[in-house]
């Protein structure tokens, strides 16, 4: 088990955002963290990653948790931001400097994967730029180069797929495979449902702070009672969204 | 189009003179008074001691380096604001108008200043460089032409992006401009004075075709007016909170070599370094502090003022930098790499600490040059030293401790 989250309650004041949140990433396994806008998606990364505190339960990261062993634990984790978020007066060149700095990777294995990334995105001849005037989709590709030049144990990913090309969409899902491949565990929360629904292993509904639904697409059919039911209509009947429109 | 010319530039001088309240208050004006007062005694007391036979052989070129660093100052000012791609554009056709009109508003302001100089000049210029006061007039008179000719160029830079290039600016206002008024000093500025004036003629002329047919470049002149207000902002900044002032990291290639490389457990000293000398702000606090610090000493006599201004000087540069600590606060990699939280604080105290070291040793060697008191400038050192240790541990401890 890699990742374990247990009755999570939390939220940024006192009243709580997230109410009793359980679920868990095996080693291997794409997990996807579907919600609409406000349903809690980002609340409970914001937990996993360290910049929210539990109010109750415990989040376990292979074993160790934030407070026995905070850096430990950071080690094992990555995490590509919904909005990119870079260092204003870093070039490219020193992002990826920086994570194989804070990582403790070994420069020489850690800087191959980083060519390869960037000739990937076509970013190898901008690593002396500064990063924070490139477009959008350009700096969520040095948010990934960056994430995936760790070697963590789990990478989160939230809402990946906003600005990027689809040439980009396709090489994010493949670097996702091949780190599964390697026995990493991936969690990604998305509301694009379709890609979610062809490429992740394993589904986390959340809607208003809990956990609504969770497990397979096959057996989320079976909860919901129709074998041939999309991704998107089970979301929307668990909300409880789909009847306003239907 | 007039309209919208007429708004901005009442917002935009309300704008000013607020901020002038806080630059021009009643301290600042007395010192203004005495340092204005003192310099013109200093000056006139300095005419008086020249020599009246002869033409001083530093004269010209120094007053030409003057005049050309005086024509840098005052700039097109356009006042459009980034929101216009999206509104004005479509009056595209109507450009030519506003900017005629902002053209003759900025060039108020800089005929003003450039006469003020022309005026401090004079005397120097009569006593020292044996000019007659015809020349005078017509040096003046040139002066201003090349002021309308430069910023022409600059109006003309918003419609092909070649005028507005570093390589025009150097050629015309630097080079051609320098050519002009240095011939100017030594043979009669008349002529000179009929060149530029039919240049200046026929570029006007040209503007109007140009400003009719060839596209706005509503980016390069909404980077350019950004630029512009941000100088006057970093002024104001000086004196009082100006909102909104975010300034553009700057590359600055060539002090690469120079910045912490990357090595386990560096991260924050190699993070603190690259914010220090690449951030528009921090950097350029460093190098006025520092200059000014370092003239304003090499003027001074009295060893224990000397001493005292250094001192102000470092805890001035100190206490401003502290807010640097805080820089990466928001950027969440900070919370989510697996780095060593006390490390920061270390790498913190260690970099301020260098810097502010190599201030020290600065101010101490120009007040040694003024003072040649090798036994003082040991006691300043130290003193400066012993100042450098206080503010970057138990006063930055204590400043922390009470923001956290």
């Amino acid at each position: 088990m890699t990742l374990e989250v247990e009755n999570l309650v939390g939220g940024y004041s006192r009243v709580p955002v997230l109410k009793d949140v359980s679920f868990e990433v095996k080693a291997g396994e794409l997990v996807g963290l579907i919600g609409l806008n406000g349903a809690g998606k980002s609340t409970t990364i914001k937990h996993i990653i360290g910049l929210l505190r539990p109010q109750k339960g415990t989040i376990t990261l292979e074993g160790v948790t934030l407070k026995t062993d905070p850096k430990a634990y950071k080690q094992k984790m990555a995490y590509i931001p919904e909005t990119p978020i870079l260092y204003e007066e870093l070039t490219l060149r020193e992002h990826i400097e920086l994570t194989i700095m804070a990582y403790g990777l070994e420069a020489k294995s850690a800087w191959q994967r980083a060519q390869k990334l960037l000739e990937l995105f076509r970013l190898e001849n901008k690593l002396d730029w500064f990063p924070a005037n490139f477009s959008k989709g350009m700096k969520q590709k040095v948010m990934i180069v960056c994430a995936f030049i760790t070697e963590a144990k789990l990478y989160i990913i939230d809402e990946p797929f906003l600005g990027l090309d689809p040439l980009a969409t396709q090489d994010l899902l493949d670097l996702i495979d091949q780190k599964k491949q390697a026995g990493a565990a991936v969690l990604m929360s998305t509301h694009v449902l379709s890609t979610a629904q062809e490429y992740c292993d394993r589904f986390v509904m959340i809607d208003q702070g809990q956990v609504t639904a969770k497990g397979d697409l096959a057996s989320l059919r079976t909860q919901f009672g129709d074998e041939t039911a999309s991704l998107a209509t089970i979301y929307l009947k668990l909300t409880g969204a789909g009847e306003k429109h239907a | 189009m007039l309209d919208l010319w007429k708004t901005r530039q009442k917002t935009h001088q309300k704008q000013m003179f607020k901020y002038l309240r806080y630059v021009l208050n009643d301290h600042f004006i007395l010192a203004l008074l005495f340092i204005l007062g003192g310099l013109a005694l200093g000056y006139s007391n300095y005419i008086k001691a020249l020599p009246t036979q002869e033409e001083l052989w530093y004269a010209k070129p120094l007053v030409l380096l003057i005049l050309v660093i005086s024509l840098q100052v005052g700039r097109l000012a356009t006042l459009l604001k980034p929101a216009d791609i999206v509104f004005i554009s479509p009056r595209q056709a109507e450009m030519g108008q506003y900017l005629q009109k902002a053209l003759r508003a900025s060039l108020v302001f800089a005929w003003v200043f450039d006469t003020l100089v022309m005026l401090a000049l004079a005397p120097f210029l009569l006593v020292a460089a044996k000019l007659t006061a015809v020349q005078l007039i017509f040096l003046w008179l040139l002066l201003l032409v090349l002021k309308y000719l430069q910023l022409d160029r600059q109006l003309l830079g918003l419609y092909q992006a070649q005028f507005a290039s570093g390589r025009w600016k150097w050629f015309l206002d630097i080079g051609f401009c320098g050519l002009l008024l240095g011939t100017s000093l030594y043979l009669d500025p008349l002529y000179l004075l009929l060149v530029a004036a039919l240049l200046t003629g026929y570029v006007d002329r040209s503007k109007k075709a140009l400003t009719t047919q060839a596209v706005f470049d509503w980016e390069g002149a909404i980077r350019t007016e950004n630029a512009r207000m941000l100088q006057l902002y970093r002024f104001f900044a000086l004196f009082t909170d100006v909102p909104n002032l975010q300034v553009a990291a700057k590359r600055r290639r060539y002090l690469d070599r120079l910045l912490p490389q990357a090595k386990p457990n560096g991260s924050f000293t190699y993070l603190y370094w690259r914010a220090l000398v690449r951030n528009g702000e921090t950097s350029g606090l460093v190098l006025r502090l520092t200059v000014l610090g370092a003239v304003i000493l090499y003027f001074i006599t009295e060893p224990w003022l000397a001493l005292a201004l250094a001192v102000l000087f470092i805890y001035l540069l100190g206490f401003q930098l502290f807010s640097l600590y805080h820089h990466y606060d928001e950027v969440v990699f900070m919370h989510i790499y697996p780095l060593d939280p006390t490390g920061k604080q270390r790498a913190f105290q260690k970099m301020l600490g260098q810097l502010l070291f190599t201030l020290a040793v600065i101010f101490t060697l120009v007040s040694w040059i003024q003072l040649q008191n090798s036994l003082f400038s040991l006691e300043f050192l130290g003193v400066l030293v012993l100042e450098v240790a206080l503010l970057t541990r138990p006063y930055l401890k204590g400043r922390l401790a009470k923001r956290a």
